[in-house]
């Protein structure tokens, strides 16, 4: 097992009053799970993906990855865990605005090997496996421009490639395929079912109806709950 | 710190140089500042400790009506011929609070084969003096041959070491360290050259002495000894060594008030907008800040960002504004020093080094340090919160 959360509670004050955004959630992923949350907006989804990610903590409760308990990890352990083994795509994209789209690309590399990044333009990029996730994405002509530069969908799919970049045990991706048209949604999905059929562990969060078809582990997520696909009382799938 | 901050750092700096440079300009004009006041500062305490020590008399007498107000006469050589009555010195050597008088003759000459401007030549008794002579000593410590001349650190040495008054040469024994005021530009000789000088000159082969220096005796009242020759004598001054410094203190303290003022003043500009400009830049670079926490960042390595960033920023400054105030300052060190009015000596090369060292090392902190509360909260950033920040 990859990840195994268990009791996860998050819990914000909002004008005076505590809720709960996730309320004890259990949950797990093994290698080449394909898991995929559904679920509203406010829902808690974001919250819960940001807590198994490792860039939020909980309130209560335990999230164990590869065998270590994040409560047990300094900061640097765990965000040692977030450049290498764990690739976290955020619901709004993020760049460092004055490198290029590759240079943020290989930023994940750069600072696993506490390197400079080298590589300023795709010609000089010898890593083939990038290259081919960069040219299935449909980014490799625009990697050398700077994120100013690119649509919503094009850095969407770009911070995608960032967070292969390390090849990561689990790919933890929030929206994956917003702001992205019917045709490239699917390739982002085909391309995290390949990496699941190549033993990455995957799990998204989405309000993409494909994702059915995707993953091979479905659960709603509803007022803070995480539930399996079937058992929510939230019938808007 | 490893290369990939290294780089990150770097590359923030080049790739925002708008903010980046307007800061380190900034930073460039403290530096300027901190150095040339620093500099500065030595330079006067130098010129009036030398002068201090050169001057080495408790009691000087002098003609009246000499311009006492802004110390030429002695302390910056007098152009003017004035004399002091006979007898005065007799009578001085006699007093008991006397412990040594000794006379001083200044003549000036018209014209010199050194110099661009009338040249002022003192004359001591070799028998007497206790100032001028300790001086020599420190550059020539043999007896000073009859017929040779000392000569002031502004003296241009001819070929032959040679200075030329009123169509006969005089050889150079030795050049003096620099005092900072006109004394620079004056010869020294004993009393039986001046007489030659004045010979050849056709002027009275006796000279007259103008001014008389006295050391006092331990316990000594320097009161009572001035009441004494003032009663005796009309036509002349008697300064205490205190009468003498005091103005010259109070306009090198005010200068010292005025240029740390500046310097005080850059300083709390400079801190203000590095803070400001830093808290304003994190404030916009949140999501930035995020991401690397997202992509692996430590806490703590986000704040060495931040501090690196600041270091960085500082270095640039100082070296542009050490490069720049380095440039005017020796430059226009001999402008400076001919316009405060007040004895000014260039510091020597340690000191010189000591203040670069000093004025780097505090600029090089000076970043960091105003910028470490700043790296602070950008350390403690919350990610997931300033992620969804724009997103909502």
């Amino acid at each position: 097992m990859i990840l195994n959360a268990s009791n996860l509670y998050k819990t914000y004050i909002r004008r005076g009053n505590e809720f709960n955004a996730v309320e004890d959630v259990e949950f797990f992923a093994w290698s080449g799970d394909f898991s995929v949350i559904f679920g509203e907006s406010g829902s808690g989804k974001s919250t819960l993906l940001s807590l198994l990610a490792g860039v939020n903590r909980p309130t209560q409760g335990s999230i164990v990855f590869n065998g270590a308990e994040f409560a047990n990890l300094s900061d640097a352990e765990i965000s040692a865990i977030r450049n290498d083994k764990l690739g976290y795509v955020p619901q709004e994209p993020v760049f460092l605005p004055y490198f290029t789209v590759l240079e943020n690309i290989l930023l994940p590399q750069a600072i696993r090997d506490g390197k400079k990044i080298e590589v300023r333009d795709l010609a000089d990029l010898a890593d083939a496996e990038i290259i081919s996730k960069l040219e299935t994405l449909g980014i490799a002509h625009l990697v050398n421009e700077m994120p100013a530069e690119l649509s919503g969908g094009e850095l969407k799919r770009a911070s995608i490639a960032r967070a292969l970049v390390n090849k990561p045990d689990i790919v933890i991706a929030d929206e994956p395929t917003s702001n992205l048209d019917e045709a490239n949604g699917k390739i982002v999905f085909d391309l995290l079912a390949d990496l699941a059929r190549s033993g990455t562990s995957v799990l998204v969060a989405t309000h993409d109806s494909r994702g059915f078809k995707y993953g091979d582990r479905v659960y709603t997520m509803h007022k803070g709950h995480l539930l399996p696909s079937g058992e929510s009382d939230y019938g808007g799938l | 710190m490893d290369k990939t901050d290294l780089n990150l750092i770097i590359e923030n700096y080049l790739r925002n140089p708008f903010r980046s440079l307007g800061i380190s300009l900034l930073i460039a004009l403290l530096a300027s500042v901190l150095l040339v006041g620093g500099l500065l500062s030595i330079s006067l305490s130098k010129g009036l400790n030398r002068l201090s020590s050169r001057l080495g008399a408790d009691v000087i007498v002098i003609p009246q009506g000499s311009e006492i107000d802004d110390q030429t006469i002695l302390l910056q050589g007098d152009s003017r011929k004035a004399y002091l009555p006979q007898g005065s010195l007799e009578f001085i050597r006699g007093l008991a609070d006397v412990e040594v008088a000794s006379p001083q003759y200044f003549l000036m000459s018209l014209s010199a084969s050194c110099c661009d401007q009338k040249v002022l030549i003192i004359g001591f008794d070799p028998a007497t003096d206790f100032v001028i002579q300790p001086w020599i000593r420190e550059v020539f410590t043999e007896k000073l041959p009859h017929g040779s001349v000392v000569v002031g650190s502004d003296i241009r040495e001819g070929e032959k070491k040679t200075v030329k008054f009123f169509n006969q040469e005089y050889p150079i024994a030795a050049t003096l360290e620099p005092i900072g005021n006109k004394l620079d530009q004056a010869v020294f000789v004993d009393v039986a050259t001046l007489a030659n000088i004045s010979e050849a000159a056709n002027y009275d082969s006796t000279p007259t002495y103008s001014s008389i220096l006295i050391k006092l005796r331990s316990g000594a009242d320097a009161e009572r000894l001035s009441r004494e020759v003032y009663f005796r004598f009309d036509g002349l001054q008697v300064l205490t060594r205190k009468n003498l410094f005091s103005g010259l203190e109070k306009s090198a303290d005010f200068m010292q008030f005025i240029v740390w003022t500046i310097v005080g003043f850059f300083l709390i500009v400079a801190v203000a907008a590095v803070v400001i400009s830093f808290s304003l830049s994190t404030r916009e670079r949140r999501r930035e800040y995020a991401l690397l926490r997202i992509i692996g960042f430590a806490r703590k390595r986000l704040k060495i960002l931040v501090l690196g960033e600041a270091l960085l920023v500082s270095v640039v400054g100082t070296y542009i504004g050490l490069f720049f105030a380095s440039v005017a300052f020796f430059t226009f060190r001999i402008w400076i020093g001919e316009h405060v009015g007040i004895p000014f000596i260039v510091p020597e090369s340690v000191e010189i080094v000591a203040v670069y060292a000093v004025v780097i090392l505090l600029l090089h902190l000076i970043g960091p340090a105003v910028v470490y509360g700043v790296a602070n909260k950008v350390s403690g950033i919350d990610a997931y919160a300033a992620l969804r920040e724009v997103e909502h």
